[in-house]
């Protein structure tokens, strides 16, 4: 909803403006505080000229399993200096190989 | 050969000079959770002629020059006003290599990002992370394949943040 009223070029009051309800009412909902039905998600999305289309598609379950939940910034960084230098080393090497 | 790749230290020089900016693209989605390895830090600077100032002072020290794809980067003149005259600047530094952008794709720029911002600290360094949504808004509008691959596992991470929130 939030990609949908940014996309419009809409503030969170001027989206309440059009539906009728509260800047407040918006920011629970874009916020996750709240949760709208699938009705009021388009009616939203329609309000800020878009029109909200839902696939099916397979389901991969590799991207969940990717994620790690909770882990520190400063914990992710480490590993993103740790990772991306040692890769760079690698490719050194690989390039020395070649 | 190639600097060694420390995000940290390239804010810390920004930070010491003053920059406001926010931090975005594949780092930022990397501090949340994605699995992409990325060679870069993205950073959008607030663009007000003052900041850009102390931005053009801390590229001097960080000795900022222009990256050229397979190519020796070439030497990089700048000051606050030719700053904000290019809304880019592929960059590689001393620390790595470093992306400017006043206005990602998808965002109207650091006005736009500050907003939903999240602060942290890199190394020790207090700086501003652009919000999950806000960079998968801002690599579903730039729409290459990096930036789509990146996606998935990003709106699973918003998903489950915005789970985690709800009472």
């Amino acid at each position: 909803m939030r990609e949908a009223r940014k996309r419009g070029g809409l503030t969170q009051q001027q989206l309440a403006q059009r539906a009728g309800t509260t800047q407040s009412a918006i920011a629970r909902l874009e916020s996750g505080r709240t949760s709208p039905s699938l009705e009021d998600v388009q009616r939203l999305m329609r309000l800020a000229g878009f029109e909200l289309l839902i696939e099916l598609s397979p389901l991969d379950d590799s991207d969940r399993s990717q994620i790690e939940r909770e882990t520190p910034f400063e914990v992710r960084l480490s590993r993103l200096i740790a990772s991306t230098n040692r890769m760079r080393q690698l490719r050194q090497e690989a390039r020395r190989g070649a | 050969m190639e600097p060694e790749f420390r995000p940290d230290a390239i804010v810390e020089v920004l930070v010491r000079h003053g920059v406001a900016f926010i931090v975005i693209g594949g780092t930022a989605a990397y501090l949340y959770g994605s699995n992409l390895l990325t060679e870069d830090i993205d950073v959008v600077p607030q663009g007000d002629l003052d900041n850009l100032a102390g931005l053009s002072a801390a590229l001097n020290e960080l000795d900022a020059r222009i990256r050229l794809p397979g190519g020796d980067p070439l030497p990089f003149g700048h000051d606050a006003t030719s700053l904000a005259g290019s809304i880019f600047w592929k960059l590689t530094a001393k620390h790595g290599d470093l992306d400017i952008s006043h206005r990602p794709s998808g965002t109207a720029g650091y006005a736009d990002l500050v907003r939903e911002a999240v602060s942290i600290t890199m190394g020790g360094t207090p700086v501003q992370l652009a919000s999950l949504a806000d960079i998968i808004r801002s690599k579903e509008a730039a729409g290459r394949d990096k930036d789509r691959r990146a996606l998935p596992v990003l709106r699973e991470l918003l998903a489950q943040q915005l789970r985690s929130r709800r009472p």
